[in-house]
């Protein structure tokens, strides 16, 4: 049975009146690409910061390798690479003075420094412009950098705090690979963060979906979107037909039925960050359709308000994967 | 640890080397600010008068007054064929003084009126001129002791012979050839009055001795310099301090900071990563204004190079602790902009930096500068020991330390 590298217990962290980490408990298998996955201002760099030694919880506790990360942090420190969500670099300095420096305060130097510096540069294919500055990169590429300094140490287990945001395509990929790669090859625990849910579905082994504070789902990719059956079918009706709403979830290919009620909708509309699930300008209600089978679901939902005659003002199919287990989970988008 | 410290110290000078305006006010402005200063308000050296010097003799006592006049040290001459030129001039107030010997003077000063060396002066510099007056008397002295001699010899021969009861005649007869005698007498006299005249000034009856307080060591009048140097380096030095907390604000704001702090790495290792850098920054500072004055200025380091090197380390470590502590107290940058630049300013104008004589008594031992100037003053101008720098090495260390353990105690890094 594989050990934890990370075991994280009742994690709380409070600013002020705002709780930013809400009771949070994961752990993270050895070898494990473990996802967190959550929109804006959910919490997961505030958990990155706790379990990488930055400031202690408010309670709760954490062990990485088995060393309680409060009482222990200077030998956690030595096992964890961290890669933060903001472009932690020194512009002026070359990519590969960065890299150096964060490899001398883990204490490398001489002919083992070089090389590992060397080696991460490799990893993130920057050798070429390792010797500019840090300030005449592309944003992909500082972002590249950013990673290759995490790895200096190489760590048992890095955290990556969203590390593609702001990144092109080919940048993006590359820093997809190299995580893929450090894993497969290396054997390298990595906790990611991300509000990409392709990124998670794509890399993670596991995903745990936060959002404000909380932990709401975990499990495998696989397993959460097959929890969701076949996919949502959100209906755009012209009032909230409650008769109509019964019928729908009654129908066999249909799990449940539910009316975005109003009170979901302004909570989630005062939070700017957020977009509200796509309601049509002229509906008067969302009905959202939790399918078990999407063709089924929709043959059977469609025949019903022909037969009922309920009018139907708009229809949209929302595909079956982590968004729209999110989206079932909190009825917001994962996306800004 | 010390692995660490050397990479932050590092990364620390070359994050600092993009600061170009920075280090042009730390390391050039002091120099030229001494520069001026000196210039305007000190001097270099002994002072020299330039005056107009006008020779209308054409015997050997005007060139003798000449060749006296051109010895004098703190005298420069210009040399001006005409008094009416001379006059011209001083009255433009192209100089202060004109020196002018009248035609003649050389037979003149052996008639019973005597000869005349005139002065002219320029009347809105007279008091100044008096002291021209008097370097022109001091050189011309022992001429005119000269001329007296002969005079007198002259005289007593012409009109005093009846005296000893026997006439010029007498002597012809008796084949004494008058003018030699004279001449001879006047040697000697002039021999005996001349070492008597040099006996008196190298042993005077009216002594005046001159002896160094009791308990002082002997040494010379501090220059203005022997303030302005140590004075402007200190205070430029302590610029540093806004360059520090301008770095730390980057480091917090763009997550460099927390991303060092993920690191196994203390908090003192890093401040004294911080520390360090800008101290080494400050002594090389010290150094090179220093050099630069004595090639410049021709300053005098003293005699005890270990003390001065003591105290460099010690006014440089006083700059870092100092820096770091307000780079840690800064919440913004606009504080990070003002408060280091203010806190300089204010710091040099109580301490007596800016310049020796504008200083808060009670105020300024509080600061690093007050005790950095004196302790250079101690060592380079009046050539203390490192004895005499002892007080001022612990001021500036426990300023430093002090500085640098509020600053471990209020870092906040998250
Ligand atoms: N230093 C702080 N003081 C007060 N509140 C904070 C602080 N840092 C974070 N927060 C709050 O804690 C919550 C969680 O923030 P956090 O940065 O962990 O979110 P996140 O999931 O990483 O979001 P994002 O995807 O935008 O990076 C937010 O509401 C944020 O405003
Ligand atoms: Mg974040």
């Amino acid at each position: 049975m594989p050990g934890y590298i990370l075991e994280a217990n009742h994690l709380v962290k409070q600013y002020g009146a705002l709780t930013a980490v809400n009771d949070v408990s994961f752990a993270v298998e050895e070898g494990e690409i473990f996802g967190l996955l959550g929109p804006n201002g959910a919490g997961k760099s505030t958990a990155i910061a706790i379990l990488s030694g930055l400031f202690p919880p408010t309670s709760g506790g954490a062990a990485i390798g088995g060393l309680d990360v409060v009482h222990n942090l200077a030998k956690v420190k030595q096992i964890i690479g961290v890669v933060p969500q903001d472009l932690a670099l020194y512009p002026t300095l070359s990519g590969r003075e960065n890299v150096r420096f964060f490899g001398e305060l883990y204490g490398l130097r001489g002919k083992g420094l070089q090389t590992r510096v060397d080696e991460v540069l490799g990893y993130v294919g920057m050798q070429e412009r390792a010797n500019d500055r840090v300030q005449t990169y592309s944003g992909g590429m500082k972002r590249r950098i950013n990673l290759a300094a995490g790895l200096v140490n190489h760590p048992r287990l890095l955290f990556l705090d969203e590390p593609t945001v702001g990144v092109d395509p080919q940048s993006r990929n590359h820093i997809f690979e190299s995580v893929a790669r450090l894993n497969r090859e290396q054997g390298m625990s990595i906790l990611y963060t991300t509000h990409y849910m392709e990124e998670a579905e794509r890399l993670c082994h596991r995903v745990g979906i936060i959002d404000r504070g909380k932990l709401i789902a975990l499990d495998t990719p696989r397993r959460l979107i097959a929890a969701l059956g076949g996919g949502i079918i959100q209906l755009g009706l012209a009032t909230m037909d409650e008769a109509a709403r019964a019928a729908i979830e009654a129908l066999p290919a249909v799990r449940s039925a539910t009316f975005a009620t109003e009170s979901t909708m302004k909570s989630a509309a005062s939070r700017p960050a957020e977009v509200v699930m796509p309601v049509q300008a002229n509906s008067k209600a969302v009905l959202k359709i939790e399918a078990s089978h999407n063709n089924d679901a929709l043959l059977q939902v469609l025949h019903y308000c022909n037969e009922a005659d309920v009018e139907i003002l708009s229809l949209d199919l929302l595909e079956p994967n982590l968004e729209t287990v999110f989206l079932n989970l909190t009825g917001k988008s994962l996306r800004d | 640890m010390f692995r660490q410290i050397w990479a932050m110290t590092r990364k620390e000078i070359k994050l600092a080397a993009e600061y170009r305006g920075q280090w042009l006010l730390v390391f050039l402005t002091p120099i030229i600010f001494i520069a001026v200063m000196g210039a305007t308000f000190g001097n270099t050296g002994a002072p020299t008068v330039a005056i107009y010097l006008v020779n209308e003799d054409e015997g050997r006592l005007g060139r003798q007054v000449v060749n006296a006049l051109r010895d004098e040290p703190t005298l420069a001459f210009e040399m001006l064929p005409s008094r009416v030129e001379a006059d011209r001039l001083v009255g433009e107030g192209q100089r202060m003084a004109a020196v002018v010997i009248p035609a003649g003077f050389s037979q003149a000063v052996l008639t019973d009126a005597g000869g005349r060396v005139e002065v002219i002066v320029d009347p809105a510099r007279e008091q100044t001129a008096g002291i021209v007056l008097g370097q022109v008397q001091a050189a011309t002295a022992p001429l005119l002791i000269d001329a007296e001699v002969e005079r007198g010899v002259r005289n007593a021969f012409n009109t005093a012979p009846d005296a000893f009861g026997f006439t010029a005649a007498d002597l012809q007869e008796a084949g004494i050839d008058l003018p030699a005698v004279t001449k001879f007498l006047a040697a000697a006299i002039k021999g005996v009055v001349s070492s008597q005249v040099q006996d008196a000034i190298d042993n005077p009856l009216v002594r005046i001795d001159v002896q160094p307080a009791t308990d002082a060591a002997p040494r010379q009048a501090p220059t203005l310099f022997d303030y302005l140097v140590p004075g402007y380096s200190v205070f430029f030095a302590f610029f540093l301090m806004g360059l520090m907390a301008e770095t730390v604000f980057q480091e917090r704001i763009s997550g460099t900071l927390r991303r060092v702090f993920s690191l196994p790495i203390g908090r003192i290792p890093f401040l004294l990563g911080k520390l360090l850098p800008y101290s080494l920054i400050a002594m090389l500072q010290i150094v090179l204004v220093f050099a630069a004055s004595t090639l410049l200025f021709d300053y005098d380091l003293g005699e005890a190079p270990l003390a001065l090197g003591l105290l460099i380390v010690a006014t440089g470590l006083s700059v870092g602790g100092l820096g770091i502590l307000v780079s840690v107290l800064v919440r913004s940058e606009g504080q990070a902009n003002s408060i280091p630049a203010l806190l300089t300013l204010t710091m040099a104008a109580v301490s007596g930096a800016l310049f020796p004589s504008i200083q808060a008594p009670g105020l300024s031992q509080l600061t690093p500068h007050y005790w950095a100037i004196q302790g250079f003053l101690n060592v380079t101008a009046l050539h203390g020991d490192l004895s005499s720098i002892l007080p001022n090495l612990s001021a500036l260390l426990a300023i430093a330390f002090g500085a640098f353990g509020v600053a471990v105690w209020r870092f906040k890094h998250a």
